[in-house]
């Protein structure tokens, strides 16, 4: 590139320039597998997610325009999950490649938003946004079955690489970059309108719900706050700048680890499995044909070093050569994918007969209804029990000083002199508040009381105190009211003043 | 012609990805058709402070209660261990839920169907030993069961509140006496819409 390239020129070979598709071949054989992982758990209840003999959740009603999509009876419904398992499958393989994601593409959209509940997330709408933008493109020409039944072109300039790979315009690529990259940039902006955000209350609730998959690192770091807020800001500047960092310059090599390392973060404490995997797939638009190179070169290198890794390396050029010299179907492989077809969807029927969802025809033919523990259905169905005071604070910390309004050095032991900030975590929401603040000695005498007022909108209040010279070093309690009424107490232990005779 | 294709859909996709955005940034018609789903990127849209269960109860003729989400059949687990109704939040599938479980199971005639939420603070999913750590009182976890709408074994739906949490929100601010107190002052008796024809129930001074 040249300082004096016009714009439009730069903007046509950013979009336009011929590479070969190894990012995009890399993109189209991983992501079907990742989908694979949610949508064959959901194949044996495809009657009951997604059917008229089922209980769907339209995404549509969500927005106030009910039916939007036609629901099809049990038996459909179970032949075009078949089929849409197939297309995925031969996405992956490259066989018949443009139609199988566009199908794939199709088939996934449909289902997702008639499930709503537990099918339609985030991740499966960047992945229709996937299958569409893998259908445009040039994915199959590479590694695939495509490629291999197509003619290749052969070269036997021994000086130049034996198959010459076929070189597309490289707009798919740079489309799916462009995609991650909004994502990332509008999940930025979201968090930018959710202030709480950044006091690191989200973050914490986050990491200790329980809806997604076991996360005890999430539980674990919950309790430092002070690290969540830095995070958070790590996040959204992360987020917000990858769409101007992540092109092809230095930045790349720390973004794009910075990527992985935060998705992975995900799984370990928000318990997020197939999200990540979805994003590590778009990460593959970033490779191109320099990277390719650069690779394959470490990966001969290291080959060349090991005995078994170049008998490997042997290995696939002689079965490469064989595939390559393998007379070729007679028929054309679009019909045999055609005739395929309503195979899957004959088995898919089958199978999904098999899987009986409901249960209806086993030995005991159709369930009955489970009654409910009658002392638990009173519970259930009793006027709702007041909320109990406990249940509008979240914790009680004490420390020495704050960091981003949080206590950043929790303790329970003080010194004469020190100034303590005693700190009420509130849950919202919540009304207004008296809260005051009793520390009683070992002889239950209070020798300390504060009060302060939270509002509703408050999520933390500090009660700062300093502990007098005159308080004799001991055991303390720290008993927490509102309205005149215990909440709870929290111990702590008064040490003697440093450069006292009794510190020593 | 082909580039030409090409260079359209470019435009195309950009510019839709780029309105979503706009649209997000701008909070302008970001729920206005459930295509845009596909272009809003709230990901992290806001996490309650408490943790919740949908529970589906149908009170049978003879008194007794029965479980209709889930069905009796085996249960799916889309995310982990927890029942698919548990991801409704908006509430939008468990009529149909408990429709299908009433349909595929036999079962005495129903009085009435109940959607109920389980609702508590989430500290208390800590494990013993992070609780231990963090706090001196004992873990007394306690769950608020919130009647959040009532069917009928047809599905016609009797009556529906807003669920806990838009409850205790609003409990904070009907707390107001002052506030109680202003509302009622200076309503008219009469408004020629329908709707807004409430009475106050004191009279202005």
């Amino acid at each position: 590139m040249t300082r004096s390239e016009p714009m439009t020129d730069r903007i046509r070979r950013f979009f336009f320039e011929p590479e070969i598709p190894f990012g995009l071949a890399l993109c189209r054989i991983c992501l079907p597998l990742v989908l694979m992982g949610m949508l064959l758990p959901r194949w044996s209840v495809c009657r009951e997610l997604y059917s008229s003999d089922g209980a769907t959740g339209q995404l549509s009603a969500g927005f106030l325009s009910y039916d939007m999509l036609p629901e099809f009876s049990g038996p459909v419904v179970a032949a075009l999950y078949a089929l849409m398992l197939f297309a995925m499958v031969t996405t992956s393989i490259g066989w018949c490649t443009r139609i199988s994601s566009l199908f794939a593409c199709v088939l996934f959209t449909y289902f997702c938003m008639l499930d709503c509940v537990s099918t339609m997330t985030k991740f499966t709408a960047m992945s229709t946004h996937l299958l569409l933008l893998l259908s445009l493109s040039p994915a199959g020409s590479i590694w695939s079955v495509d490629a291999c039944l197509a003619r290749r072109q052969r070269n036997d300039d021994p000086t130049k690489p034996r198959f010459a790979y076929p070189r597309f315009p490289a707009w798919p690529r740079r489309l799916i970059q462009f995609h991650i990259a909004l994502v990332y940039f509008g999940a930025g902006v979201t968090k930018i309108h959710t202030p709480s955000f950044f006091t690191g209350d989200q973050l914490q609730y986050w990491m200790l719900t329980h809806l997604n998959y076991r996360h005890p690192l999430g539980e674990l770091l919950s309790s430092y706050q002070v690290m969540l807020v830095a995070f958070c800001y790590v996040t959204v500047v992360f987020e917000l700048t990858f769409v101007l960092t992540s092109w092809k310059s230095a930045w790349r090599f720390i973004v794009l680890p910075v990527g992985i390392l935060f998705h992975f973060m995900t799984t370990l404490t928000l318990g997020l499995i197939i999200f990540p995997m979805v994003c590590y797939c778009t990460y593959f638009a970033f490779i191109d044909e320099d990277d390719m190179q650069s690779t394959a070169a470490w990966i001969r290198r290291q080959s060349r070093r090991s005995a078994w890794l170049k008998q490997i390396g042997a290995n696939l050029a002689a079965w490469r050569m064989s595939a390559d010299n393998r007379p070729r179907w007679k028929t054309p492989p679009q019909v045999i994918f055609a005739m395929v077809l309503p195979v899957i969807a004959v088995l898919g029927v089958m199978i999904e007969y098999k899987f009986d969802v409901y249960e209806e025809r086993g030995p005991e033919g159709r369930h009955s209804l489970v009654a409910i523990d009658p002392e638990l259905a009173r519970q259930m169905l009793a006027p709702v029990t007041p909320q109990r005071d406990i249940d509008k604070f979240f914790a009680v910390d004490m420390g020495t000083f704050l960091v981003s309004d949080i206590v950043a050095n929790r303790r329970s032991t003080v010194r004469q002199g020190e100034n303590v900030i005693t700190q009420c975590s509130l849950i919202p929401p919540h009304g207004d508040m008296n809260i005051e603040s009793k520390i009683r000695d070992s002889d239950n005498q209070i020798v300390e009381r504060m009060s302060t007022i939270a509002t509703r909108e408050m999520v933390r209040v500090n009660l700062k105190f300093t502990i007098a010279d005159n308080l004799p070093p001991g055991d303390y309690t720290m008993s927490i009211e509102t309205a005149g009424r215990f909440v709870l107490k929290k111990k702590f232990t008064v040490l003697p003043k440093y450069g006292t005779v009794a510190a020593r | 012609m082909k580039r030409w294709f090409s260079s359209l859909f470019i435009g195309l996709y950009l510019t839709a990805m780029s309105l979503g955005i706009a649209s997000q940034t701008m909070n302008f018609g970001s729920t206005f058709h459930p295509v845009m789903y596909f272009f809003v990127w709230d990901m992290f849209c806001g996490w309650s402070s408490h943790e919740i269960r949908y529970h589906v109860v149908g009170e049978g003729e003879s008194g007794t209660y029965y479980e209709l989400t889930p069905g009796p059949w085996k249960q799916f687990m889309p995310y982990g261990d927890l029942a698919r109704a548990h991801y409704d939040v908006l509430g939008n599938a468990q009529r149909s839920m408990a429709l299908n479980a009433l349909k595929r199971t036999d079962h005495e005639p129903m009085r009435r169907i109940v959607m109920i939420e389980e609702v508590w603070p989430k500290h208390y999913n800590m494990s013993d030993q992070a609780w231990a750590a963090r706090f001196d009182e004992p873990k007394d976890p306690l769950a608020y069961y919130w009647q959040r709408s009532e069917m009928a074994e047809d599905g016609t739906v009797l009556g529906h509140v807003p669920e806990y949490l838009s409850y205790l929100r609003m409990k904070s601010v009907s707390d107001n006496p002052r506030l109680i107190d202003d509302l009622h002052r200076g309503r008219d008796h009469f408004v020629l819409s329908p709707y807004q024809r409430v009475a106050s129930n004191r009279s202005d001074p």
